[in-house]
């Protein structure tokens, strides 16, 4: 179909034909045979669904090209259609890149809508069985990917992101930051709803929490994909970059997770191949190196966000040689328990309070590889599990820590 | 003529003791006044302290407007900070009177000449106060900058940078209120040219080591076996 300039006239046009199922954002795209050939894709998937739901498939309108270029023929047909649509770039944020389609999605009362960030290519029919199917036909409010992770992958995920969203929202979601979501009509419409105060949207980065918190039913697919890896050369500033929505987001929720007990396992749809063999061999020499160096130039700084109990245990852990560098899982829950607490209460900039927390979590690093080097991908799922399972634990001492942040301080 | 002398040495001695004598029941005065006032401050700081503790005074203003006056604070008290300055201020207030007392007229020309100096006291007092944040700010930025980079020398490099933004800011103060004209523009040049070259000594020694290690880095990556990237997020 041709382009309309701006969504208001793509709403017209699209209410004026058959109701609309599901829209399907893919915001990073090469080219229009990429979208086509994702198209493709999609709808040998949403064949084998019942009712064969219309969809709309909107792109980037930056890829329409100049006036008089050739476009590429084009897939539509009734149940399918490919509409530039202008959309963010999802680097910019997520939530800016998800609200456009949220708006149109709740305009037309579609069933679901999809984000998908990665490259048209690799939306295969399968995948999209996988993120889809949950929640057009088994009443799901919310997919999001469980990506494939080689041992040293995603590693502040496994340090911070999984444990803590884990214990805290009592949701077992391996990739909480995932970008590719599927949502229900149901969680569209919630995130839609303007603040009544303001009539802006309320701004929502973290999807998954948000979920778990009004207790919307979540799904993860396995995707059989990697992530592909950040730009970590400056890893203190990927680290605040990570933890500073995170940390907002715990002092937003406070209300919701003091109440939370256990976690709950998530339903996983879709399969997943086992990571390729790797090699064994680490060096962590350095990241050792740096944490001993931290904690004896860093040492005020952690004074006004560590007890002393805690800072003990990392005293004789800077002692410590390499062949036995190891760092007890309570340990690495409490100190983050405590730099959670310590950016609630504003004990100095949260650049400089995150930034700070990078040796410590290089500390973290180092003795995690050394523990995993040797061992099967099984048995690094069960030494993640064993971590999850701490800051469940330690979660009392934080409840005790966010309440009474002056009494408390062991 | 002895006898002329002996008169005059009469007369002025009679003089000079009367002198004394006028001035010495407002001297008295001016003692008393310090005296009440030192111990008046003393024990107003002592109430307050207590009672600024008891409601949690440091706990609540840092939890209201974030860390930055607990680091202005000496020893990281605002508490310690107000109890000091209302000592301060009621001694000077014990102070002034005792002067009014010794003599009547000396208030009236101290205060004209106060109030006319006194924009320059503020606005010097600005200074310094807005140096201390920025030294301590910059200070702890480098310093976890620093570490962060795996340089040995963090904690000499934040400290270096504290104490140029102060010497700096310090001077500033000076120079404004009028306080030791040239000589403080010179040992403000000595010291801040000082702390800037032991800075460039400690960046330079420092990062001996990171650029041979870099230069090895990459002739070694040419033909070592690959090692494990570890990928942070």
């Amino acid at each position: 179909m041709t382009a309309a300039n701006q969504p208001a006239e793509l709403l017209e046009l699209l209410k004026r034909q058959n109701p609309v199922q599901l829209i399907l954002a893919i915001p990073h795209s090469e080219s229009r045979d990429a979208i086509n050939v994702a198209a493709t894709q999609i709808r040998a998937a949403l064949a084998k669904f019942a009712g064969k739901p219309r969809t709309v498939i909107l792109y980037s309108d930056t890829l329409n090209g100049s006036p008089g270029e050739e476009s590429p023929p084009s897939v539509d047909d009734v149940d399918l259609q490919t509409v530039p649509f202008p959309l963010a770039p999802v680097t910019a944020s997520r939530f800016e890149a998800l609200w456009p389609v949220l708006q149109l999605s709740q305009a037309l009362s579609v069933q679901a809508c999809c984000l998908w960030t990665r490259s048209p290519e690799s939306l295969t029919a399968v995948r999209a069985d996988s993120l889809l199917r949950p929640v057009l036909e088994q009443q799901f409010d919310l997919v999001v990917p469980r990506y494939n992770r080689r041992r040293f992958e995603s590693l502040i995920n496994s340090a911070v992101v999984y444990p803590l969203t884990r214990a805290l929202y009592g949701q077992r979601i391996r990739f909480p930051m995932a970008h590719d979501l599927a949502l229900s009509a149901n969680l569209t419409r919630r995130l839609a709803e303007p603040n009544h105060k303001t009539g802006q949207p309320l701004r929502r980065d973290w999807i998954t929490t948000y979920a778990a918190c009004q207790g919307l039913r979540i799904a993860e697919a396995a995707l059989d994909l990697y992530l592909p890896p950040a730009d970590s050369s400056d890893l203190s500033k990927v680290l605040a970059g990570v933890l500073d929505p995170l940390m907002s987001d715990v002092e937003q929720n406070a209300l919701h997770w003091q109440r939370t007990r256990d976690s709950q396992a998530t339903p996983v749809f879709g399969n997943s191949s086992v990571p390729a063999e790797e090699p064994l061999s680490t060096d962590v020499i350095k990241m050792i190196e740096t944490f001993q160096l931290g904690f004896r130039n860093l040492l005020d700084v952690w004074k006004l966000v560590l007890p002393p109990a805690t800072l003990l245990e990392l005293k004789k852990l800077a002692a410590l040689p390499a062949d036995k560098f190891q760092m007890q899982d309570d340990l690495w829950a409490r100190t983050v328990y405590d730099f959670t607490l310590a950016y609630r209460l504003r004990l100095m900039s949260s650049d400089h309070l995150l930034r700070s927390m990078t040796p410590l979590y290089l500390a973290w690093v180092a003795a995690y590889a050394l523990e995993v080097q040797g061992v099967n991908a099984r048995d690094v799922e069960l030494r993640l599990e064993r971590l999850c399972v701490s800051f469940e634990s330690q979660k009392p001492y934080f409840l005790s820590r966010w309440r009474w942040p002056d009494r408390f301080n062991p | 003529m002895w006898y002329q002398v002996q008169q005059a040495l009469q007369d002025s001695s009679n003089r000079i003791i009367t002198g004394l004598a006028n001035l010495l029941p407002g001297f008295v005065a001016l003692v008393v006044a310090v005296i009440v006032s030192g111990l008046l401050a003393w024990i107003a700081g002592l109430i307050l302290r207590r009672f600024l503790r008891r409601i949690d005074f440091d706990g609540k203003l840092v939890r209201a407007s974030g860390a930055g006056l607990a680091d202005l604070s000496p020893a990281g008290s605002p508490t310690v900070l107000v109890v000091r300055l209302t000592r301060w201020a009621i001694a000077f207030v014990g102070l002034l009177i005792g002067v009014a007392a010794f003599d009547a007229t000396l208030t009236s020309r101290l205060a004209g000449q106060f109030f006319a100096y006194l924009p320059s006291l503020v606005i010097a007092a600005l200074l310094l106060l807005v140096g201390n944040a920025a030294a301590r700010y910059v200070s702890r930025e480098v310093l976890i900058g620093a570490v962060n980079m795996n340089i040995q020398y963090a904690r000499l490099l934040g400290a270096g940078v504290k104490w140029l933004i102060l010497v700096f800011s310090a001077a500033m103060a000076l120079n404004h209120v009028g306080i030791g004209g040239q000589i403080v523009g010179v040992a403000f040049a000595i010291l801040f040219g000082g702390i800037t070259l032991a800075l460039a000594l400690a960046v330079g020694l420092g990062a001996q080591n990171f650029v041979s290690r870099t230069l090895e880095k990459n002739r070694d990556d040419q033909n070592a076996r690959m090692e494990v990237p570890f990928h942070h997020s």
